[in-house]
């Protein structure tokens, strides 16, 4: 209670006021809906204690390092200007909890209360212990809205916390963490890759081609790999080249590979734009819900996943290679010192990208069975928001896959936690392409204009 | 036009020892291309030419052409603004612009256009705001609302359905020239013209070159970057009210392609992503040449993977004028004073006679008179734009009378034109004098055979000589 | 010397600038902590300190870029927040930095924020017509007010930036470092601009940290130390001697006397440069490099030096000409590039920490010793860090430099400037070189950490390797250097024994005054080829003590442009070949360089 203390009177009032009022509203509504009065009392109860507590905490937290101020204005305002974030972000998430309440039948109900207290404990949490974690403060958000995001999940959605739903949503995350690792890699050198999700949609269409053309499967994927890598280091070519215009050039050779393949697989073909071909089994068993690694229930995809993530997570950390990468994505210059290529690295690192690209598409073609050239198109973003909600930064030389492996999870759980409550893929992009925004908000903000003369 | 140095008397003088040069070659490639494709395109499908084929082209490329008037407000504020979101928002107008259409709001013209102008507008304010504020990169800003906006599209809009407002029904079928599509064109180029000449362009051009040096000058760059936004919500309004007068009804997802066909046109008009650099005549060149790429594609009936092709054709040419811009200091470097006017003109000429012999009807020569209007025709040529119906034989008669001495006029302008730019041009170490005496020369010659033609054709004589323009 | 208040003194006008006990700070920084000082109408006042003293953020603080944290300014009565607002305010401010839009026109450039947010200060034709007057007056030369600006030579951009700041007839004017692009000549003309102004009634307010520019020019001058003003020096006090007291403070003068600089036991060569030159006209010249010794080189910024070290350490090539290092046992081997320097044993340590010294969010282990990844890696093609001996490296440099750090894993931009200094200073020296080149290694860092930093490297130094030490402050040679060489256009110009060094001296070549008579002594250039030279009796002695004056070094650029023709050129890549100074059209004793051919024989200057 040392953190109370701290707070001075007007904060303590303020906070015991805004505490009834929203108890009250609380109340208001409930016996509004009809809710049992039992309900309405330990909710009441529920939501008071954990505002009370949360106020004097989070307050104890902003409280901290700011005890000198000028002299000379009101306490209220003080207060006011002091703790205007945590305020201002407190009564947004009542607010909308309200909003949800008056709106949708049936929403203030025990669960939700209990999710909504969860959801004010991880900020918290998040705002107090994310400072004892300067470096990685990233990581641990993340970690805590997944954890979050999961519990409110399982309480609230029936069969979230099942086996099967883990299982395919270990799955998913797959697909989308391999087809991750290139947007990684390349970030952390302070470039973009768009052309992942045409590299997916055409290695998806293409292996099917080469497959229907009685190539071998194995040769056919070998084919489709190493194009893949080949595409790929086209682009890191280009890149480097016209620097800081990536963006642009890995969209247009994106569009350029999508169709050019199109094209090839519509040779001779009757059906323009649809292959035909049947996936060999092993290939299906690799990225199937019900298939199985070496006896075990689950799909080999999950495992090649783990095994890239640990590999990378370390080789980024203990080899040359990787703090290197580092180094040429913070400074360029700096690194030129060191007798680092800018160009190989470029090169490289866009090759990988490449190559997982075809990876995702080759094993997407395992999980669907059929071709489709669109199958890549949300990870066209999809990679994107998860390098972003993971921390690493799109300026470059910070973050890591590890970071990038949280931020997949996170938007699978979320994904799947949208599904559950009745949102599908269109309501998911809208409120990923929301989540984005804040997330970069949080960890690269371009500094003022004023701070760069 | 607003990369062109204005020509002083005064100044040509001195100007060969002066310090600096004004070369911008910036829009070499765009009109290079320009021309190219035009002449390619005529040659293919002559039909292009008519007042249909036009008014088709101006339907089909004037949403675009809006589209990268908007991306090109945002981009030439700099920080690297390629605002991505202009497909989708794009979209979004014009799905919200049905639904209410639907639930019987908006009826009348001037509502339609300022809610679509209003929505973009707020939009891009937003958008803006975020950038100012907030301090993050624009690019991740205009992501982040491509995912958001092309979301809600789809849940204001499930499948393209809907109707377009009923004023805007005849709009799309773009069977004259004079639609009010052109005119929306023509108002918003003017309109973009008219603005290059305020100081707040000025002020926006110097802060999208280098934000630091017009933030340390004085120059309020807050409010001339949510000036930008909003001029470019504004062209993103105007925009999808082209859009939703092309397809007439509302489409969730097909306004998002319109993100990669702008961003490639503004690259192929010279605007510079980085900021600071970007015309109007650049973009809508730009524009029309992606049309054009695609008209061209399209007459070879590649059948079913006719949009593959197209798709390769973009991505690949978005690469190479990207890499062309590589060129650019080189190119700077060994040209000193570029004019696009001089260059400008003197392609249009050549092209000029590439599609006079496309369009001349050979085969009517042989057999019909001049009743039929042939394209060579005096009067098509001259008034053929303006023609509305078909003409009582008095007008006419007094039309073709009239034609040598409008045709007359329009050469003598010609050469007074090259004359100027001759003279503006001879203190230079450049080939700008010997190119425009010989352009005007072929111009004369052209001008000289075409009266030849006209009058053979008019006597109805078959004895027509090759078409020589081509040259 | 008075330090408190300035006497008052009857042409005085009234207070245009107070400021009080300004305080900013960055981050654990303090560029500015409790400084204040006053400016008048009518005067030409200077803020003169020492790097890293926070006289440039006080220019930005004036000038209303930066929010202060604490204090008051005050200028005209108001406190301008933004630049808009001062430029309202009649105040105009050159930066540092050239800050120019290269996409623009001249006269847009010079007209930059001169109009109202929609409607023109004037007439686009008035505009053209003002610009090319006022470049023509500035710069002297004619520059067509339509080009492009990206197509201009940086001097003429420094100068639209000067253009643009006197377009609006300032009452306050604001110089940071304004002169740094130009040459000798226009800084003359800026000056006869400056003056004019102060006479029109103008207060104009100069940043520098060059002393002979400023007590030509400045009525009164505030010299600051640390983020605090230390002393207000009306224009008779303005000396040397007073700006440099008040600039080091009181510790500089016995580190003078207790150290004396390394002298080379042995004639041995760590380094030679034969017939290099670093500018693209500028001529060729010989450079050796003994073991055992620090070579200090000092020039004017912009004249040669920085990119004389940078080819002494490969970072860039040479125009002509071939470096080599000499490795343990005598053999030489070629410094073309950044891998043979390396290789050759060849440390380069940039005063630029930002720009191409540290890496901002790796840790400060990393920044110290990612050179050695390369050749401390295991498992073959895994190139695994071996972090145990890069550990002990690490230690090892750390407290020999006594670096101040918590964890070795926090960021490198945890630590305050000085202290990332002194790890980038490690990393040079954890490459266990024979040679570190250091390029204004001592930019913003306080006196203490400089005074270990000389003292490890003159350790260093008796250990037989050998130092190249740029600096923009003479004063850090004191002591310290066994020579120094100053470059002027491109070549050196002078130089000078470490063991009888006055800072006075070295000012004066750094401007072209003195006869250039050190570059042929045991103390030049090539110091060995100098003393045997000497034995023989065909030294250049007899020009010691001869003092000619170099009266326009502009005509010196000019007489050497039309010396060097093509041909000489393409005979002087195969063999050194240089132009007869004896044929250029003006006294041969002006420009003392002595030039040997290939084999060691004089070919011309030094003697008659």
């Amino acid at each position: 209670m040392d953190m109370l203390a701290k707070l001075s009177l007007p904060a303590r009032i303020l906070g015991l006021a805004i505490g009834i009022v929203l108890t009250v509203i609380g109340i208001g509504f409930g016996f509004a809906q009809g809710v049992s009065v039992q309900i309405i009392i330990l909710a009441a109860i529920a939501t008071m204690a954990s505002f009370t507590w949360a106020w004097g905490f989070v307050l104890g937290q902003f409280a901290q390092g700011e005890s000198t101020t000028a002299d000379g204005i009101s306490p209220l305002r003080r207060a006011w200007m002091a703790y205007r974030w945590p305020l201002l972000g407190l009564a947004l998430i009542l607010l909308a909890f309200i909003v949800l309440s008056l709106t949708v039948e049936g929403f203030f109900n025990i669960w939700n209360i209990i999710s909504l207290i969860i959801l004010l404990v991880i900020l918290i949490l998040t705002r107090t212990l994310g400072r004892q974690f300067q470096l990685n403060r990233s990581a641990f958000i993340g970690i805590m809205v997944l954890a979050g995001l999961f519990s409110v999940g399982s309480m609230n959605i029936e069969g979230f916390a099942s086996g099967n739903n883990i299982k395919s949503m270990l799955l998913f995350a797959s697909f989308l963490g391999i087809a991750s690792i290139g947007q990684t890699l390349v970030a952390l050198l302070g470039g973009l890759d768009l052309s992942i999700p045409f590299v997916i949609g055409a290695a998806n269409v293409g292996l099917l081609y080469l497959m229907g053309l009685g190539v071998p499967p194995w040769l056919a994927t070998l084919i489709v790999l190493g194009i893949g890598a080949i595409l790929g280091a086209i682009n890191g070519l280009l890149s480097y080249k016209l620097q800081g215009q990536a963006l642009i050039v890995t969209l247009g050779t994106g569009f350029a590979i999508s169709g050019g393949v199109q094209i090839i697989t519509s040779i001779g073909s009757a059906y323009s734009g649809n292959v035909f071909g049947t996936v060999p089994a092993w290939l299906s068993n690799l990225s199937a819900m019900n298939g199985s690694t070496f006896g075990l229930p689950f799909p080999p995809v999950i495992a090649i996943w783990v095994v890239i993530a640990l590999i990378l997570i370390l080789g980024l950390r203990l080899t040359v290679y990787g703090r290197f990468l580092y180094a040429l994505g913070v400074n360029r210059t700096s690194a030129s010192r060191l007798m680092i290529s800018e160009m190989r690295y470029w090169v490289t690192m866009y090759t990988l990208s490449g190559f997982f690209a075809a990876l995702t598409g080759s094993l997407l073609l395992g999980w669907s069975g059929g071709g489709f050239i669109g199958v890549g198109d949300q990870y066209l973003f999809l990679t994107l928001a998860a390098v972003v909600v993971g921390g690493t930064s799109l300026l470059g030389g910070a973050g890591g896959y590890g970071f990038t492996v949280i931020g997949v999870l996170v938007l699978q759980v979320l994904s799947s936690f949208l599904v559950g409550i009745g949102l599908d893929f269109k309501w998911q992009q809208f409120i990923f392409g929301l989540l984005i925004l804040p997330m970069v908000a949080l960890y690269a903000r371009s500094p003022h204009i004023r701070t760069q003369i | 036009m607003t990369v062109m140095a204005p020509n002083t008397p005064s100044l040509a003088g001195n100007a060969a020892e002066a310090q600096g040069g004004r070369s911008n070659p910036f829009l070499l490639m765009p009109i290079t291309l320009f021309f190219a494709l035009l002449a390619f395109a005529v040659l293919r499908s002559p039909n292009l030419m008519t007042s249909t084929g036009i008014g088709a082209a101006i339907i089909v490329a004037t949403p675009l052409i809006m589209a990268t008037y908007a991306l090109m407000a945002s981009v030439i504020a700099g920080r690297g603004t390629v605002d991505l979101s202009i497909g989708p928002l794009i979209g979004f107008i014009n799905v919200t612009l049905v639904q209410l259409h639907g639930a019987g709001l908006l009826e009348n013209p001037i509502a339609v256009f300022l809610y679509a102008m209003a929505a973009g507008a707020l939009y891009q304010f937003l958008f803006a705001l975020i950038v100012i504020y907030v301090r993050v990169q624009p690019i991740i800003v205009s992501l982040s609302g491509y995912l958001a906006l092309s979301g809600i599209n789809l849940v204001i809009l499930p499948r393209p359905g809907g109707m377009a407002p009923p004023f805007m029904a005849e709009w799309g079928y773009g069977t004259t020239i004079f639609s009010p599509i052109l005119f929306i064109l023509l108002i918003a180029s003017a309109a973009w013209l008219l603005f290059t000449a305020t100081a707040f362009y000025t002020h926006l051009r110097l802060m999208g070159s280098d934000e630091r040096a017009a933030y340390t000058s004085g120059v309020p760059i807050t409010t001339v970057r949510i000036g930008a936004h909003l001029i470019s919500g504004c062209f993103a309004g105007l925009a999808a009210i082209c859009f939703t007068a092309l397809i007439s009804s509302g489409d969730p997802s097909q306004g998002t392609t319109y993100t990669l066909i702008a961003v490639t046109a503004l690259v192929l008009g010279g605007a510079s992503l980085a900021g600071g650099r970007g015309g109007v005549f650049g973009s809508a060149l730009g524009a029309v040449n992606l049309y054009l790429i695609t008209f061209c594609l399209s007459t070879f009936n590649f059948g079913a993977v006719q949009s593959f092709v197209t798709n390769l054709a973009y991505g690949t040419i978005l690469v190479a004028s990207l890499l062309l811009t590589l060129l650019i200091p080189v190119i700077q470097r060994r040209i000193r004073n570029f004019s696009p006017l001089l260059y400008f003109v003197a392609l249009s000429v050549i092209v000029l006679g590439v599609i006079l012999h496309a369009t001349f009807d050979y085969a009517a020569l042989g057999t019909v008179g001049a009743t039929l209007p042939g394209a060579l025709d005096m009067q098509a040529a001259l008034v053929g734009p303006l023609e509305i119906a078909t003409l009582d034989p008095a007008t006419e008669a007094l039309r073709l009378q009239a034609a040598p001495l409008v045709f007359g006029a329009v050469v003598l302008a010609v050469v007074a034109v090259f004359l100027r730019l001759a003279i503006g041009q001879s203190s230079r170490n450049s080939i700008g004098p010997a190119v425009a005496v010989i352009l005007a020369s072929l111009v004369l010659a052209g001008a000289w055979l075409m009266m030849r033609e006209a009058q053979t054709s008019q006597t109805g004589q078959p004895e027509a000589t090759a078409s020589e323009g081509d040259g | 010397m008075s330090l408190t208040q300035p006497q008052e003194t009857p042409t005085l006008g009234r207070e245009t600038i107070a400021v009080r006990g300004v305080k900013k700070y960055f981050g654990p920084t303090r560029a500015l902590d409790g400084a204040s000082f006053s400016a008048r109408a009518g005067e030409i006042h200077a803020i003169v300190g020492g790097n890293g003293c926070g006289k440039s953020t006080m220019a930005k603080v004036v000038s209303g870029i930066l929010p202060i944290d604490g204090g008051s300014v005050s200028i005209l009565g108001e406190t301008p927040a933004t630049p808009a607002e001062s430029r309202a305010l009649g105040i105009s401010t050159v930066y540092q930095e050239v800050l120019v839009a290269d996409e623009s026109s001249v006269v847009d450039n010079i007209f930059m924020g001169s109009d109202r947010l929609f409607s023109k200060s004037m007439s686009q034709a008035r505009k053209v017509e003002r610009a090319r007057q006022l470049m023509e007056e500035l710069s002297g030369e004619v520059v067509d007010p339509y080009a492009l600006v990206g197509t201009l030579p940086l001097s003429i951009k420094q100068w639209i930036t000067i253009a643009r700041a006197l377009l609006s007839n300032p009452k306050i004017l604001i110089l940071d470092e304004s002169s740094a692009a130009l040459d000798f000549d226009s800084t003359e003309r800026l000056f006869n601009k400056m003056r004019a102004l102060r006479d029109s009634g103008a207060t104009v307010l100069i940043v520098t940290h060059r002393i002979a520019e400023l007590i030509r020019i400045s009525d009164r001058a505030t010299v600051l130390r640390d983020g605090r003003d230390v002393g207000v020096l009306d224009k008779h006090e303005i000396t040397e001697r007073n700006l440099l007291a008040l600039m080091t403070g009181e510790d500089r003068s016995t580190r003078d006397i207790t150290h004396a600089a390394p002298q080379p036991d042995t004639g041995e060569r760590a380094m030679k440069a034969r017939a290099i030159s670093v500018w693209p006209n500028g001529r060729s010249f010989d450079f050796d490099l003994r073991r055992g010794e620090i070579v200090g080189i000092a020039g004017l910024d912009g004249q040669g030096q920085d990119a004389f070290v940078r080819v002494l350490a490969g970072v860039r090539p040479a125009l002509n000409g071939l470096v080599q290092v000499a490795d343990r046992s005598g053999a030489w081997s070629p410094v073309r590039t950044l891998a043979e320097a390396v290789a050759g044993k060849i440390a380069y340590v940039s005063g630029d920490r930002k720009r191409e010294g540290i890496f901002a969010s790796l840790s400060i282990f990393e920044n110290m010793v990612m050179p050695l990844y390369r050749e401390r890696k295991r498992a073959g093609i895994l190139s695994l860090i071996d972090f145990q001996s890069l550990v002990a490296t690490f230690r090892r440099e750390a407290d020999n430099l006594m670096i101040k750090f918590g964890v070795k894993e926090d960021r490198i931009t945890s630590l305050s400037g000085g202290n990332q200094q002194k790890v980038l200073i490690g990393r040079g020296f954890a490459m266990r070189p024979d040679v570190i080149i250091l390029n204004d290694p001592a930019r913003g860092i306080d006196v203490g950490a400089k005074a270990e930093l000389y003292k490890h490297l003159r350790s260093f130094a008796e250990q037989g390797k050998a130092v190249v030490y740029l600096s923009s402050e003479i004063e850090e040679f004191l002591g310290f250097a066994t020579r120094v060489i100053v470059f002027r256009d491109g070549i050196p110009f002078d130089s000078f024994d470490g063991r009888a060094l006055e800072p006075k001296r070295v000012l004066e070549a750094m401007f072209g005054q003195t006869d250039g008579a050190g570059l042929a002594s045991s103390y030049g250039l090539v110091p060995k080829r100098a003393a045997t030279a000497a034995s023989q009796g065909t030294a250049a002695r007899a020009f010691d003590g001869v003092r000619v004056r170099v009266e326009v070094p502009a005509e010196i650029k000019a007489a050497m442009k039309a010396a060097v023709d093509p041909p000489a050129r393409q005979a002087a890549s195969e063999r050194f070949v240089v132009p007869e100074p004896t044929k250029l059209p003006f006294a041969p004793k002006a420009v003392r360089i002595v030039e040997f051919d290939s084999d060691g024989r004089r070919k011309g200057g030094g003697a008659p």
